[in-house]
C-alpha cells in the first residue's frame, strides 16, 4: 500500500486538490453576481419602493385596493390574457404541427414565417393592425366588397382588435417551444400506437400529445405572462374597456409620479402572475399532465 | 370477402410476399421479395446495411405501401388495410415504448384499443407481463427500466393482443453482447408460447441462424436465398451468402476434368466427383482439417502456416501456397499437435465437406 501513500503524480491534479472547489465558486460567482444585480436587485427595489414612504406603510396598497378601478382592470388583464393564451395556444399548436410535419423548404420558409414578425417592433407591429382593423381599412372594405357586410364593422378599440394583435405579437413565443417539443419526438412512438390498434387521432390522442405537452405548458407560460404585462397592444388597440395593469402603472408612474401606487400595482401584478401560475400548475398536475416526469 | 383458396392444395401460407417492391423517388429500396410465412414460423430478414429489411418490414406492418406487388395475409390482400387495422405485434428497435405511461399502461394499451377494460384487460396485462418475466414491474415507467427490461415490456406489448404474427426490427441492437445472447433464447421461448409467427430483422448472421427456422439473405433488395439456416450454412447458393454467414474460403474454379479443377491462383486442386463446371469452392474453415499427410479418401494440398490466431476455445490457422489462401479453424484439444509459424502442413477435407455456390 506504500504506492498508494506516495500520491503518484501522474494522477491529474492530485497535488492542487485544495484549489478545486475556489475555481469553480470563481466561475459561478460573477454569473450568480450578475443575474441577482440584473433580475433580483430590481425587483426588490420595485417591492420595497412600494412598502416604504419613507418609514414602512402599507399606505399605497390600501390606496390601489381602495380604488374602483383597480379591480376591473385587474380582472380585465387577467381575462384578456387567458382569451389570448387559449387563442395562441390553439393557433399555435396547429401552425407547429404543421411545421413540425413538413420537410425541405417548405419547413424552412414557416419557421422563417414565424420567426421573422420576432426581429420587427411589436409597436409597428401593432400600428400595422390599426390600419388593418380600421372602418376604412382593407378588412372591412374586403367584406364590404364581398357583400358580407352593409356597413363597416367597428373592429378597432374592443376586446377583438387587443385580442388579434396579441395573439399575432405572441405567436412565434408560443410555436418555438411547441415546434422544439415536437421535432423530438420520436415518430416510432406514433407508430408503435399505430402498431398496436390506435386510430390515427387515438394515437395522437394518447401518444403525440401528451409527449407534447411540456411544450404546449411553456409556451402557454410564456404567453400568459407577457400577455399580462402587454402595454403597447392594449393602449394602441383597446378602448377605455380595455385598460390593462400595465397601462395603469404607465399612468401612475409616468404621468403622475406617482411611484408608491405605480410599484405597488407592480407589487400586486407580480404576486397574481406567480399565484395564477401555480394554480394552474396545481390543476394541471391532476388532470392534464400526468406524471412527474414530463413536467419536471 | 373470398375465403383464402389455393388449387394447388398446399395450405394458404399466412403471409404472402409477392414480387413486392418499394421505391423512393429513383432509389430502388426493395427490388421484387417473395417471401411466404407458414403460421407459427420464425423467419429472418438478414442482410448489410441499406439492403431494404427495414423497408419490408414496413410495408408488412402498413407504414409504407409498395410501388409494386402484393402483400397477403390468410389469402387476404394487405393493401389497402391501414397500420392499425392489421393486427401484428410490432417490436422497434428503440423499443418505443411510450414514456409517460407505466410499464402496465403500455402493456394494457392495445387492449384499451380494443376496448377490453376492467379485470380482463388487467389479467391479459399480468400474463402479458409473466411472459417475459416482469411481474412485478407494472408500476414503473420506462425511464425507470434498464435496455433488456424495456425491450421485455417491447414485448410483452406486442403481445398481449395475442396478434398471429409479430414484426420485429433489430429488437436486440441497441443491448450488449451478453445480454443479446440471453435475449435471443428469451425472443424464440416467448415466441413459440405465444404460438405467432415471426417476422424478425438483423443484420446479425448469429442471431439469425440461432433464432430462425428459415433465414431469408437479403441483398441490394432482393432476397438472395431462402432456407433453413444449416442449409444456408452448409449449402450456400453464392458466394454473398457464404460470405455473409460465417468465415469462409472461397475458392473460384474451373473444372478441367472429372474430379480436377484449376483454381484462379493457377493451382490444379482434386474436387469431388459432384463439382460442376465452374463455380466457387467453399470449404468452411472449421471443415479443413491439417496434418502430416491426408488420410485414404481425403482431398486436400500441401501448404504453408502463416499466421496463427488464438481465439480460446480455438486457433485460426492462415495457411498459404503461392496465390492459394486457406484459413483453417482448429479446436484447442489437448492431444492435437500444434503447428508454428512457417511449418509445412497438409490441408484436407472429405468431399461432403465441399459445397458450391454460385459467384
Ligand atoms: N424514406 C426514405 N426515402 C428515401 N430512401 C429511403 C427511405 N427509406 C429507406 N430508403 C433507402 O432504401 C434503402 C433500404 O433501406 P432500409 O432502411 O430498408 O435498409 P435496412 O436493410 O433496414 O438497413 P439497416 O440494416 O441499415 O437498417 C436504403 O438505401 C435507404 O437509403
Ligand atoms: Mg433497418
Amino acid at each position: 500500500m506504500s504506492q498508494a501513500a506516495s500520491s503518484p503524480q501522474w494522477l491529474p491534479g492530485r497535488g492542487r486538490r485544495r484549489f478545486a472547489f475556489d475555481r469553480r465558486l470563481g466561475l459561478t460567482l460573477p454569473a450568480a453576481l450578475f443575474v441577482m444585480a440584473s433580475f433580483v436587485v430590481p425587483i426588490l427595489g420595485i417591492v420595497l419602493r412600494s412598502l416604504f414612504d419613507p418609514g414602512l406603510t402599507l399606505v399605497h396598497y390600501r390606496e390601489v385596493l381602495g380604488s374602483s378601478t383597480f379591480l376591473p382592470v385587474f380582472l380585465n388583464t387577467f381575462r384578456i390574457a387567458l382569451i389570448v393564451t387559449v387563442i395562441t395556444a390553439v393557433l399555435g399548436y396547429v401552425l407547429a404541427y404543421a411545421m413540425a410535419r413538413s420537410r425541405g423548404w417548405m419547413a424552412t420558409l414557416m419557421l422563417g414565417a414565424v420567426v421573422l414578425p420576432l426581429w420587427t417592433s411589436d409597436l409597428v407591429r401593432t400600428f400595422a393592425w390599426t390600419i388593418v382593423l380600421g372602418r376604412r381599412g382593407p378588412l372591412n372594405n374586403a367584406l364590404i366588397d364581398l357583400g358580407l357586410i352593409d356597413r363597416p364593422l367597428s373592429l378597432l378599440f374592443n376586446d377583438i382588435a387587443v385580442v388579434i394583435g396579441s395573439v399575432h405579437i405572441l405567436l412565434p413565443l408560443m410555436v418555438l417551444p411547441l415546434y422544439s417539443a415536437m421535432r423530438a419526438v420520436d415518430h416510432r412512438l406514433v407508430l408503435a400506437a399505430l402498431s398496436l390498434g390506435a386510430s390515427p387521432w387515438a394515437a395522437f390522442r394518447d401518444v403525440f400529445f401528451p409527449i407534447t405537452l411540456p411544450g404546449l405548458v411553456a409556451g402557454g407560460v410564456l404567453t400568459y405572462v407577457l400577455a399580462v404585462g402587454m402595454f403597447v397592444t392594449p393602449a394602441a388597440l383597446g378602448g377605455p374597456e380595455q385598460t390593462m395593469v400595465a397601462m395603469l402603472i404607465e399612468s401612475q408612474g409616468r404621468r403622475q409620479l406617482d411611484w408608491g401606487t405605480a410599484t405597488a400595482l407592480s407589487t400586486l401584478l407580480l404576486i397574481a402572475v406567480i399565484v395564477s401560475l401555480l394554480v394552474a400548475r396545481g390543476v394541471g398536475r391532476g388532470t392534464l399532465v400526468g406524471p412527474g416526469e414530463l413536467t419536471r | 370477402m373470398t375465403a383464402p383458396q389455393d388449387f394447388s392444395g398446399e395450405p394458404v401460407a399466412l403471409l404472402d410476399l409477392a414480387d413486392v417492391r418499394k421505391s423512393y423517388g429513383g432509389t430502388v429500396a426493395v427490388d421484387g421479395i417473395d417471401l411466404k410465412l407458414r403460421s407459427g414460423e420464425f423467419v429472418t430478414l438478414l442482410g448489410p446495411s441499406g439492403c431494404g429489411k427495414t423497408t419490408t418490414l414496413m410495408m408488412v406492418a402498413g407504414f409504407e405501401a409498395p410501388s409494386g406487388g402484393n402483400i397477403r395475409f390468410m389469402g387476404n390482400s394487405l393493401l389497402n388495410l391501414p397500420a392499425h387495422r392489421r393486427g401484428f405485434g410490432m417490436v422497434f428497435q428503440s423499443y418505443a415504448l411510450f414514456p409517460h405511461m407505466t410499464v402496465a399502461e403500455n402493456v394494457g394499451y392495445p387492449m384499451r384499443m380494443r376496448g377490453i377494460r376492467g379485470a380482463a384487460r388487467d389479467s391479459a396485462v399480468a400474463e402479458a407481463l409473466d411472459l417475459v418475466r416482469l411481474a412485478d414491474f407494472g408500476a414503473r415507467y420506462p425511464a425507470q427500466l434498464s435496455g433488456g427490461q424495456q425491450q421485455r415490456v417491447a414485448l410483452a406489448r406486442a403481445l398481449v393482443f395475442r396478434p398471429p404474427l409479430l414484426l420485429m426490427d433489430e429488437p436486440l441492437g441497441a443491448l450488449d453482447k451478453n445480454l443479446r445472447d440471453e435475449m435471443q433464447s428469451e425472443i424464440v421461448r416467448i415466441q413459440r408460447e405465444s404460438g405467432a409467427a415471426a417476422l424478425y430483422v438483423t443484420h446479425d448472421q448469429g442471431e439469425a441462424l440461432q433464432m430462425s427456422d428459415r433465414v431469408a439473405v437479403m441483398r441490394a433488395g432482393r432476397i438472395e436465398q431462402i432456407d433453413r439456416p444449416d442449409v444456408l450454412y452448409d449449402r450456400p447458393a453464392t458466394a454473398f451468402v457464404a460470405r455473409f454467414l460465417g468465415e469462409s474460403n472461397l475458392l473460384p474454379f474451373t473444372r478441367i476434368a472429372p474430379g480436377q479443377g484449376r483454381l484462379a491462383s493457377g493451382l490444379v486442386l482434386a474436387l469431388p466427383a459432384d463439382a460442376p463446371e465452374d463455380g466457387v469452392l467453399l470449404l468452411r474453415p472449421e471443415r479443413v482439417r491439417l496434418s502430416a499427410a491426408a488420410p485414404n479418401g481425403a482431398l486436400g494440398t500441401a501448404l504453408s502456416v502463416t499466421e496463427i490466431v488464438y481465439r480460446g476455445s480455438e486457433r485460426l490457422v492462415r495457411l498459404k501456397a503461392g496465390a492459394l489462401e486457406v484459413t483453417a479453424l482448429v479446436p484447442n484439444r489437448s492431444n492435437e499437435r500444434s503447428f508454428e509459424t512457417g511449418d509445412q502442413v497438409t490441408a484436407w477435407w472429405m468431399p461432403e465437406d465441399c459445397a458450391f455456390a454460385r459467384p
